[in-house]
């Protein structure tokens, strides 16, 4: 087509070196399925003899990319591009085709019901799949409770003893200024509501006044859980007094009844009232000081029980 | 090169012949062997996402071969030393026997997690080209929206999957998606109950996100992978304007065999690019992190990147929670619930918007602009980025803080600012940068197809057929 | 796979694994009646504050380096000044010779700037020195502060419980593969890659900067061993799956998914699709025929 005024001569020897190229491709191509088959034998017996994670990552990778480079050279050096051209038409039918078949729609709805009567039929149906959605709806109830007390309530009680996590009940004397650890309730070690983090403060550094709670001898005690998205206060910045949440980087004051300092949390850690009892252990008083974990919208600010 | 009429004997033929016989496919399939396929590098990304998600289905099967979806706690006497004798839940120890003891099995899901990361990463970019390119256009705001829900579908895969191995960080990232739930107004708590069969950390969950993972989020995808791919194939690629290429054409390469052999080409090098990935770099060493605790966590602590963006938001959000009426608002109801409502509304709507108020165009389009042919557009586009690089970037504020030795609580202060003020400026500066570069009046002179009026009709050809069997649909040797 | 998978040995290798087991223990004996002549050169022996405060020439010797290194800061007598600009410091009463021998070993101290974040720099005292240092401080206050535990024998204690305690109290500042991230405005948990082990046993039972102590009712020398255990553990153990990119986590992931993964796929998007600028992609047209592929 378009060269066709070029010398003959030309065109031949064109095509000539046109030829010589898509064999040397061929060439390529070739060695690329060969590189994929030894590559892929190779896998197979990286597989037998026991494996090994980077071998066959970069066999299957080698053994893919071979194949993928040899398509390549096929399609772009031996087949080379080619152009087609398709016709396109508007999305929308042309109108006679469309009047045509809301007419047949029509004729077809006409033949089943009378026109008075349809509407009204048409709601019912509607009416009763509703009502059909929502009976089918009610299964999905079933795979879970109902919310009671848990939102508000956790497992701490009044005399009720502090242990770590491996269940060893704690002394008042086993905790030493900037000493902090996760406690539970003796009787329900990992319950995750009832995480608590007991942080030992220096001399003077706690705010009473701004405590809700009972505390031993410079420790004070808070629920575990962030106020924000509920991960563990787990980072205590001793030096400071202050708990930050790993997560969203919420921080707390120790000292002053863990209000936010910083970050995204919407109100302070629930507090844990704490005493000893005869024998010198860590006791609770009670539950915390209000619920814990991340706020909900009937969340109430009262302690537990109130 | 075979330029025979003569009926050949490969086994390949007899088995065509023979389904022709049965569903008469060479009537219609005929058409499809040249069917066009614009040609641009760009138009291949969607691919690279549908190919990866081919592998995230075959690495998937393997997995599903071996993971216990079981809270029930077991002592590990497996390979790795470290976590000898301790309790376990049987979830996370059948990761680590995938990982460990059976064979090619930390290939498989390494491969599996790259490949999801990917997945993620391509449909993002193929959806800025759709974006800047107006591809979304009428008659193609059904594609964009499937393809929102598609990303949408995707990173909840994504976010079920990573949640299953009851390694401490899947465990963590499943708290904060269960506090993001409860913060739904009123009916959060029974919300989360229901999804987790009991309050946090729930008895059935794990069994629950591997039927979301394996099943319904799969079935979502396929389907709507279907329908993208079907409505792409009725209404035809768009292209880039030049060339032979018209509002009323579709010019490109021949389905059959350039396209075919591009993308099986094309294939193979992803299937090449996450083994090497698979193989060669480490992802997710869950046997470091030891066993879900509720009481533990550890820092840094990162979902994957597509979920970057939620964490980022979480992290910059004020401390906003406010209480009236006996009725407190969340913290992260906003920041958790109602922003990224509110921007995957907007993205969902985007056709929409786009056709109200921005190109205030209600034709239909085949043909792409440049993203200089409508600044505005260009400009709200690099807007969106902007901010969502930004919030992105804030879901790892205290990586970044200790790499550039910078306040944790100023680089926050710092990012909350920018996040308010940079999108703006960079949306301007894309946008003065756009308008300068001029169109000559390309989306304009773009002559689209009269969509909306009925006259138009008259101007289009009679029927598909006669189009794609005339003589154009012919394979023609570029010169 | 792991190298740990040695469960179910070759009768030679269990034959090996014995004579290796009777080897170690031999080696075991010896050092442990060789300890008292090593406790002499002390390398990284357990020191005895109290013990150190009582010898005159050690307090002496102390006296003189406060005086030139860490008075300027901390006070003639080490009781602490207000920190203005450059100087000042806290008291050192009852900090204890954890504390210092830490501070001291790992460079922290001395500081140029007060203002400066606490890091780790080379060791500026020889190991006399820096006792004479602990004897004079520990002699502020004596018997206060947290002594220099014993860790002697953590190459035999159980990395196992080593990390669920490293998970329990210390991943929340240090991470899951102890790299350190910033915990605060100021401060950044120390990444544990080059620490000693003495240094892990002082900082545990010190609290240096904001970081908590932890004292021997709640980690006993035997958890502390197991911890110092796990990260040295840690440190040398591999990554199965690869390249590990210093185990910097899933930000680390992220970038290299959408930059190598992307990135490539980017590469060979671009290469295939745009074949039309191919050079090489024939595009002549046989002379005889007027078209290359049309076949009818």
């Amino acid at each position: 087509m378009g060269s066709s005024e070029a010398p003959a001569s030309r065109r031949a020897e064109e095509w000539r070196r046109q030829r010589e190229r898509q064999d040397r491709a061929a060439r390529i191509a070739a060695i690329c399925f060969v590189v994929a088959i030894v590559a892929a034998l190779a896998l197979f017996v990286v597989y037998v003899t026991g494996g090994q994670t980077q071998l066959e990552g970069v066999l299957l990778a080698v053994a893919f990319g071979a194949v993928g480079a040899g398509l390549a050279v096929w399609v772009r050096r031996i087949i080379g591009p080619r152009e087609v051209v398709e016709e396109r038409y508007p999305m929308r039918s042309p109108q006679e085709t469309r009047d045509e078949f809301e007419a047949a729609y029509h004729d077809a709805l006409g033949e089943a019901t009378t026109t008075g009567r349809r509407r009204f039929l048409l709601r019912l149906l509607g009416g009763a799949g509703a009502s059909l959605g929502l009976a089918l709806l009610v299964p999905f109830r079933s795979l879970g409770p109902t919310p009671q007390d848990e939102m508000f309530t956790t497992t701490w009680r009044e005399g009720v003893r502090l242990a770590d996590t491996e269940g060893r009940e704690i002394q008042a004397a086993d905790i030493s200024p900037d000493e902090v650890i996760t406690v539970f309730p003796a009787d329900a070690i990992d319950d995750p509501s009832a995480q608590a983090i007991l942080v030992g403060t220096r001399e003077g550094q706690l705010e009473p006044d701004a405590l809700p709670g009972a505390t031993v001898e410079g420790m004070v005690c808070y629920s575990k859980i962030c106020t924000h998205a509920g991960c563990p206060v787990g980072l205590y910045r001793a030096a400071a007094g202050e708990l930050l949440c790993p997560c969203h980087q919420s921080t707390f004051d120790v000292h002053r009844a863990a209000a936010v300092v910083s970050g995204p949390a919407g109100r302070g850690l629930p507090q844990l009232p704490i005493g000893t009892d005869d024998e010198g252990y860590l006791i609770a008083l009670g539950d915390f000081s209000e619920p814990v974990g991340p706020s909900f919208w009937n969340l109430t600010h009262d302690a537990p029980g109130t | 090169m075979s330029s025979s009429q003569k009926a050949r004997q490969s086994p390949v033929d007899d088995l065509a012949r023979w389904l022709d016989d049965r569903l008469r496919l060479a009537e219609g399939g005929r058409k499809y062997l040249h069917k066009a396929f614009p040609a641009h590098w760009s138009f291949l990304l969607g691919e690279i996402a549908l190919f990866s998600l081919i592998v995230l289905f075959a690495t998937g099967v393997f997995l599903a071969l071996f993971y216990v979806p079981d809270h029930r706690l077991v002592v590990y006497d497996g390979p790795y030393v470290p976590l000898q004798g301790q309790e376990i839940s049987a979830a996370y120890e059948s990761t680590l026997r995938l990982s460990f003891e059976v064979r090619a099995g930390l290939l498989m899901r390494q491969i599996h997690h790259w490949a999801a990361l990917v997945f993620v990463a391509a449909i993002v970019v193929h959806m800025l080209r759709v974006f800047f390119t107006g591809a979304f256009r009428r008659p193609r705001e059904l594609n964009w929206v499937i393809g929102l829900a598609l990303l949408l579908l995707a990173i909840v895969a994504g976010f079920t999957g990573y949640s299953l191995p009851d390694d401490l960080l899947s465990g963590t990232g499943l708290r904060i998606g269960y506090s993001v739930l409860l913060s739904v107004p009123f009916v959060g708590p029974l919300l989360g109950f229901i999804g987790l069969g009991g309050e946090y950390p729930g008895t059935d969950t794990l069994g629950r996100l591997y039927l979301m993972h394996v099943l319904i989020i799969p079935a979502g995808l396929v389907g709507l992978v279907t329908a993208h791919l079907v409505i792409l194939m009725r209404q035809k690629h768009t292209q880039k304007p030049g060339g032979r290429a018209r509002q009323h054409n579709v010019v490109g390469e021949p389905l059959f065999p350039n396209q075919v052999m591009t993308s099986l080409s094309l294939f193979a090098f992803t299937v090449a690019v996450l083994a090497l990935l698979g193989g060669l770099f480490e992802i997710n060493p869950l046997w470091l992190y030891g066993p879900y605790e509720p009481f533990e966590v550890f820092a840094p602590m990162q979902p994957d990147w597509y979920m970057g963006w939620l964490e980022g938001l979480m992290r910059l959000w004020p401390a906003w929670e406010w209480t009236m009426f006996g009725v407190t608002i969340p913290a992260i109801f906003l920041p958790g619930v109602v922003v990224p409502g509110v921007l995957f509304g907007l993205a969902f709507a985007w056709p929409w918007i786009d056709r109200r108020w921005i190109a205030r165009d209600e034709r239909e389009h085949h043909l792409l602009v440049r993203p200089r042919d409508n600044p505005l557009r260009t400009g709200i586009g690099v807007a969106g980025i902007t901010f969502v690089a930004l919030i992105t970037l804030a879901g790892s504020n205290d990586v970044i803080a200790s790499d550039l030795g910078m306040g944790l609580q100023t680089l926050t202060w710092w990012l909350r600012v920018l996040t308010v003020v940079l999108p703006p400026l960079a949306g301007w500066v894309a946008y003065r940068i756009a308008a300068s570069l001029g169109t000559g009046g390309a989306e304009d002179a773009d002559p689209a197809s009269p969509g909306g009026d009925d006259e138009g009709d008259a101007a289009a050809p009679e029927s598909l057929e006669t189009g794609s069997d005339s003589p154009a649909g012919e394979g023609a040797a570029r010169s | 796979m792991s190298t740990d998978a040695l469960r179910h040995p070759h009768p030679l290798v269990r034959l090996l694994l014995v004579g290796a087991a009777l080897i170690t223990a031999a080696v075991a004996l010896t050092a442990l009646f060789g300890a008292d002549a090593r406790a002499q050169d002390g390398e990284n022996s357990p020191e005895d504050g109290a013990e150190l405060a009582e010898d005159p020439e050690h307090v002496q010797r102390g006296a003189e380096l406060f005086g030139t290194h860490c008075a300027l800061c901390h006070g003639e007598e080490g009781r602490g000044l207000p920190i203005e600009g450059p100087r000042g410091g806290p008291s050192l009463e009852g900090v204890g010779p954890a504390s210092v021998d830490f501070m001291l070993r790992t460079g922290r101290m001395p500081m140029d700037n007060a203002q400066d974040r606490l890091r780790r720099h080379p060791q500026q005292f020889s190991d006399e020195d820096r006792r004479a240092l602990i004897a004079y401080v520990e002699q502020l206050a004596p018997g206060e502060g947290p002594e220099i535990p014993d860790i002697d024998g953590w190459e035999d204690a159980d990395p196992t419980r080593g990390l669920e305690l490293f998970t329990t109290n210390c991943a929340a500042c240090h991470g899951p593969t102890a790299q350190g991230v910033a915990v605060g405005q100021q401060d950044i948990s120390s990444s544990l890659d080059v620490t000693e082990p003495i240094e892990i046993a002082t900082a545990v039972r010190s609290g240096p900067g904001v970081m908590p102590r932890f004292t021997e009712e709640t980690l006993s020398e035997e958890d502390l061993q197991a911890v110092t255990a796990w990260v040295m553990d840690l440190r040398e153990r591999e990554a199965p799956g690869g390249w590990s990119f210093g185990r910097s986590g899933t930000v680390a992931e992220g970038l290299i998914a959408v930059v190598v993964g992307l990135g490539l796929l980017a590469l060979v998007m671009y290469l295939l699709g745009e074949s039309a600028r191919d050079e090489d992609a024939p595009t002549a047209e046989r002379p005889d025929a007027g078209d290359p592929h049309g076949q009818q």
